[in-house]
């Protein structure tokens, strides 16, 4: 019986290949025909990376050949490793998954994080909606208002963090590169315990991200005198006047190396929540949902509901996408060797 | 102060159906509502996931029906919630476990309405209760929220995990072990500091699947199996339905539930106002607050030998403390913008998509006061509403423990598994729901109390965290903080107020003469048979194996090389493993047990069953509760939900054909409708045709052709 069913093997194979080769006078849109995109988010239902990917999902599709349906299916766990490694290993290669997870894996498997089994050069990347510019804010009540103030200052200040991350890694950062005398306090389980903290002064400030800082935060951002949460320190030059003359990691982090080491770990957040393809996918697919992505970036609805949401619109490109990733993986074994303080804590192979 | 009495009253008549708008915000808080009423009922859908999905159709709506949509359904999702765990003993939601712990047991009496009536009354008074703690809260909501820092969160857990006593029935070592165990699962995963994982079980698991229990073990998968398993092997052990050979006679009491709301009126505001404290602390979520509850219930009654088999009391006061405890958790989200729970993490997702910045602006009569008190009257208004549909139906609903035991069970075992699949869409989660559920069976069969198991798994993360932040900062001076001397206070008052009443009435009954009621009840000591022995002691010493391999890797595991995450794990697990082996040489030497022999016995109300077909049928169903596991493994959920009822019935229960085919491709249509075809949820293929597929070229080659 067994054998039988064996016999018939090559006998599928071959009318497979034969409807294969029928197929391949297929274009892209009647391929994607009929479809369903599914769209596999790294974090639970309600959370950042799920808004941006149910939102892309929404209108992505009248900018693929064919319209096809979309699904997004949330699969929590472990940061997105979960998600990742399904991504890399097991989603089938057919142009018909895609992959929503935080870069920071791609930073983390490069430093040698065990628990990822992906290779991030091998992605097909589609693009990311957005990038995160990362940023540190202290209390008016701590009376301090600027990184100067607060390198002069002799008291420590404590900034509250989670259990890993930009939170933890930032003060960190700041504190070797730059002579900053912070003292980090992890154990908030997410920056709204942090914001909390902070409000009832038993911690000083944290670091974060500037866009949620501004929609989360909002309400401390906005208090006044002691309750006001002053930003002191952002990536890269900005026209907002919230941060538009507060001091730059760049201006404050001493050493060209460090420099180098500062620029490694926050390429991951040049394309913080990228879309991307299984290894091996189809080249056609990718060139498809490419440009997909990147028309949809520029769709009014999308931009519209996105608006809506507070979810900023960075269009990031695919191909810029693979530029980050590279330039993570070219990291020199010295600029790793500076970065590895930050990860003593999970042991790595 | 008028201007807060006008936004109130301005609030209520925006939601009702007085104007146009108001009819249209009327409209979509009855949608939401008819939402939370399904989603309440299933198990499996939680609340908070739903919300996530409601959450895209608000863009064009205003605020007031977008809160109406969107708390209108999380407003009802606790009560409905409570049916479910009422009647089959498997918690409709996960805030709703602790009904199931005495109102099932009264359904299993033929009480189901009488549980149901109170089940319900409680919820809407704890909801009106929140409620109106919400309206109150409004103006002073800053220094409430503000007053809690880690050192009172810490304490809180501390408060928490005092009431393990309360929650350990007569063998309070048991019950200390089992919530030791609870802490020690609520460990699995990464430590909260450093991010080291712990106890993931990579040597077993290997290194891909550990990763799942990276975030721990998921409190619902363990919930669902602790308590709905052990309930599905009693159901086909005593092949009977849910209530036995009781007589529908006793249905009328819905109405006795809801005069036993009245009656323990007190109970009911007490384990309301510990929901609504609860509910206001962010990041305590729902679990504790019904546990709390529960064992103030236990705790305040003067005999706590009735709970967990059905006392009123214990269903009275989760009821209300998981409905109070909304308006509670609506205050942290509105004042700060810090959620009190997942559901209010997405409705924060909601203020920002209508571009209100919660805080300030939400408390000011000028701005947006009106839509705030508009909650109040929102979550008023539904569980009235709700409230009033399940009594006109629930008659009928109760009606469903009468039903013959076989027909249930496979739906039963289809929606335990979903519930424990639904958290995550995790099919490791279902594992997860298959252990908890021969954990909670060993449990249950060799006395051991589950509910601390609960209580542990709940609080234990939240008191590590707050502790190492409270101790980092503070150093030891928190411990004068006025909050933790206030709390500490609670704590002490708690623990000595049994003593004292019980010394109280010893006197008492020293002096007057025994009453004839007293007498009813007595205790019996039964020898135990050899068997029951030889298997109570080798559960002990898998309590022992646990603590000492929680002692050995806090020492030379993962504590080798970062102590920090090892401190609390050391700190549990050393005084729990003397305690373990305490009780394994008790569990060893005892060849006696004493059962307590009286009105409240289940055993003179259920019929004997000979041990040998007691036996029989328990490795049957056994056989079966794994078998639907690995059927929704190499089938996948929905192929399962039709092929394993079909097997089951025909084959495990004997029953007819047409019977069998009938009840067969009803579930497959209720699985696939709801879950597959409506909601969409993501249920892996069969591993069956992964298995197929190896042979088949993938679908790639199709395109690789294409270039």
């Amino acid at each position: 019986m067994i054998l039988r069913f064996c016999r018939l093997i090559p006998v599928t194979a071959g009318l497979l290949v034969l409807l294969s080769s029928a197929w391949s006078s297929l274009s892209a849109e009647e391929f994607y025909r009929g479809k369903t995109i599914r769209f596999i988010v790294g974090f639970a239902a309600g959370g950042g990376y799920d808004a941006y990917a149910r939102t892309v999902a929404r209108y992505i599709t009248r900018h693929i050949p064919g319209n096809p349906a979309t699904v997004v299916e949330n699969m929590d766990g472990a940061g997105s490793v979960i998600a990742a490694n399904y991504i890399y290993n097991k989603a089938e290669k057919n142009g018909l998954t895609v992959g929503i997870w935080t870069a920071q894996n791609v930073f983390n498997h490069m430093m040698g994080d065990r628990s990822l089994r992906i290779d991030g050069r091998k992605f097909g990347w589609i693009g990311s909606p957005s990038k995160d510019s990362v940023a540190c804010a202290i209390m008016g009540f701590t009376g301090l208002k600027t990184f100067d103030d607060i390198l002069k200052s002799k008291k420590s200040v404590r900034m509250g963090a989670t259990r890993a991350g930009n939170t933890t890694q930032l003060p960190e950062m700041l504190n070797r590169w730059a002579g900053a005398n912070f003292e980090v306090i992890p154990g908030y389980t997410g920056t709204s315990k942090i914001r909390l903290a902070m409000r009832s002064r038993e911690v000083d400030g944290a670091c974060w991200t500037w866009d949620s800082m501004r929609s989360t935060a909002r309400a401390l951002l906005d208090a006044n005198g002691d309750d006001k949460m002053i930003p002191f320190i952002i990536n890269g030059k900005w026209e907002d006047p919230e941060v538009k003359d507060i001091a730059q990691f760049h201006d404050v982090i001493k050493g060209k190396d460090n420099l180098h080491a500062f620029d490694t770990w926050n390429a991951a957040n040049e394309f913080a929540r990228p879309f991307s393809l299984p290894p091996g996918s189809p080249p056609e697919a990718l060139s498809v949902l490419r440009k997909a992505f990147r028309a949809t970036m520029e769709d009014k609805d999308y931009k519209a509901d996105a608006e809506k949401s507070k979810l900023t619109v960075d269009y990031i490109s695919g191909e810029e996408v693979e530029r980050y990733v590279k330039q993570i993986y070219s990291a020199s074994p010295e600029v790793k060797q500076r970065l590895e303080f930050l990860f003593r804590k999970r042991p790595t192979s | 102060m008028f201007e807060y009495l006008h936004a109130f009253n301005e609030g209520l008549i925006r939601v009702l159906p007085l104007s146009t708008q108001g009819t249209e915000t009327f409209l979509y808080m009855m949608l939401g509502m008819a939402i939370g009423f399904a989603v309440g009922i299933l198990p499996g859908l939680g609340g908070a996931t739903t919300l996530a999905l409601m959450l895209p159709f608000i863009y064009n709506m205003d605020p007031y029906s977008a809160f109406a949509f969107l708390l209108g359904s999380n407003a009802v999702t606790a009560t409905t919630g409570d049916v479910t765990s009422v009647l089959f003993g498997i918690p409709g939601e996960g805030i709703c476990a602790a009904t199931v712990v005495d109102g099932h047991p009264m359904a299993k009496r033929g009480e189901a309405g009488r549980a149901l009536g109170a089940a319900l009354m409680s919820s809407l008074v704890g909801a009106v209760f929140g409620a109106l703690i919400l309206a109150l809260a409004i103006p002073i909501v800053s220094p409430l929220v503000l007053s809690i820092g880690s050192a009172e969160f810490f304490m809180l857990a501390v408060l928490g995990v005092s009431f393990v006593a309360s929650l350990s029935g007569s063998n309070v070592p048991k019950g200390l072990l089992a919530g030791a165990f609870g802490l020690v699962l609520a460990m699995v995963g990464l430590d909260p500091i450093e991010s080291v994982p712990r106890f993931t079980l990579e040597g077993v698991l290997g290194e891909d699947n550990s990763l799942f229990l990276w975030d721990g073990v998921s409190l619902i998968a363990a919930t669902v199996g602790l308590f709905a398993i052990p309930e599905i092997i009693d159901l086909a052990v005593k092949g009977t339905s849910i209530a036995g050979s009781n007589k529908p006679g006793k249905l009328g009491g819905v109405f006795e539930g809801i005069k036993d709301t009245f009656r323990h009126w007190k109970l009911v505001l007490r384990c309301s106002g510990i929901g609504a404290y609860i509910g206001l602390i962010p990041g305590m979520g729902g679990g504790p607050a019904q546990w709390l509850a529960y064992a103030h219930a236990v705790q305040s009654s003067s005999d706590k030998d009735r709970f967990g088999k059905g006392a009123v009391e214990g269903v009275l006061g989760p009821g209300a403390a998981n409905n109070s405890k909304e308006g509670g958790s609506l205050i942290p989200t509105l004042a700060f913008g810090v959620p009190g729970s997942v559901s209010m993490a997405i409705l924060l997702g909601a203020f920002i998509i209508q571009g209100i910045v919660p805080g300030p602006d939400l408390l000011n009569p000028a701005k947006h006061l009106t839509l705030t008190f508009s909650f109040v009257w929102i979550i008023v208004i539904t569980n009235i509403i709700t409230v009033a549909i399940c009594l006109l139906f629930l008659n009928q609903l109760a009606k469903v423990t009468f039903v013959k035991g076989t027909y249930l069970i496979p739906g039963l075992l289809f929606l335990i598994y979903l519930g424990g699949f639904a958290v995550k869409n995790s099919f490791g989660d279902m594992l997860v729901v298959l252990l908890f559920g021969a954990l909670g069976w060993f449990m249950v069969k060799f006395d051991w109390q589950r509910p601390p198991l609960l209580l542990g798994l709940v609080l234990g993360g939240i008191a590590e965290n707050n502790l190492f932040i409270a101790n980092r900062i503070y150093g030891y001076s928190w411990l004068w903080h006025p909050g933790v001397l206030v709390i500490g206070f609670i704590i002490l008052a708690g623990t000595l107020y049994p003593y004292l009443q019980a010394r109280l009435r010893g006197f008492k009954e020293k002096t007057e003469p025994p009453t004839a009621l007293k007498q009813t009840s007595s205790i019996k000591t039964v020898r135990l048979p050899l068997g029951t022995r030889m298997a109570q002691t080798v559960f002990a010493s898998f309590m022992v194996g646990i603590f000492a391999y929680v002692v050995y890797e806090a020492k030379f595991g993962f504590g080798a090389f970062e102590p920090r995450a090892a401190l609390f794990p050391w700190v549990i697990g050393v005084p729990s493993l003397t305690l373990a082996l305490y009780v394994f040489a008790k569990e060893a030497l005892a060849s006696t047990r004493q059962v307590k022999v009286g009105e409240m016995s289940l055993a003179e109300i259920e019929p004997e069953i000979d041990p040998i077909v007691e036996r029989h049928r328990t490795v049957s169903i056994v056989f079966w509760i794994v078998g639907f596991f690995i059927a929704i493994w190499i089938l996948g959920f929905v192929p399962a939900s039709a092929v394993a009822t079909l097997l089951y019935l025909k084959f495990g229960a004997g029953e007819k054909w047409p019977i069998t085919l009938a009840l067969s491709v009803a579930c497959w249509l209720f699985f696939f409708g709801v879950f597959d075809f409506a909601l969409n949820l993501p249920f892996p293929a069969g591993a069956f045709f992964d298995w197929v597929h190896v042979t088949v070229p993938p679908v790639r080659n199709l395109f690789a052709a294409i270039g």
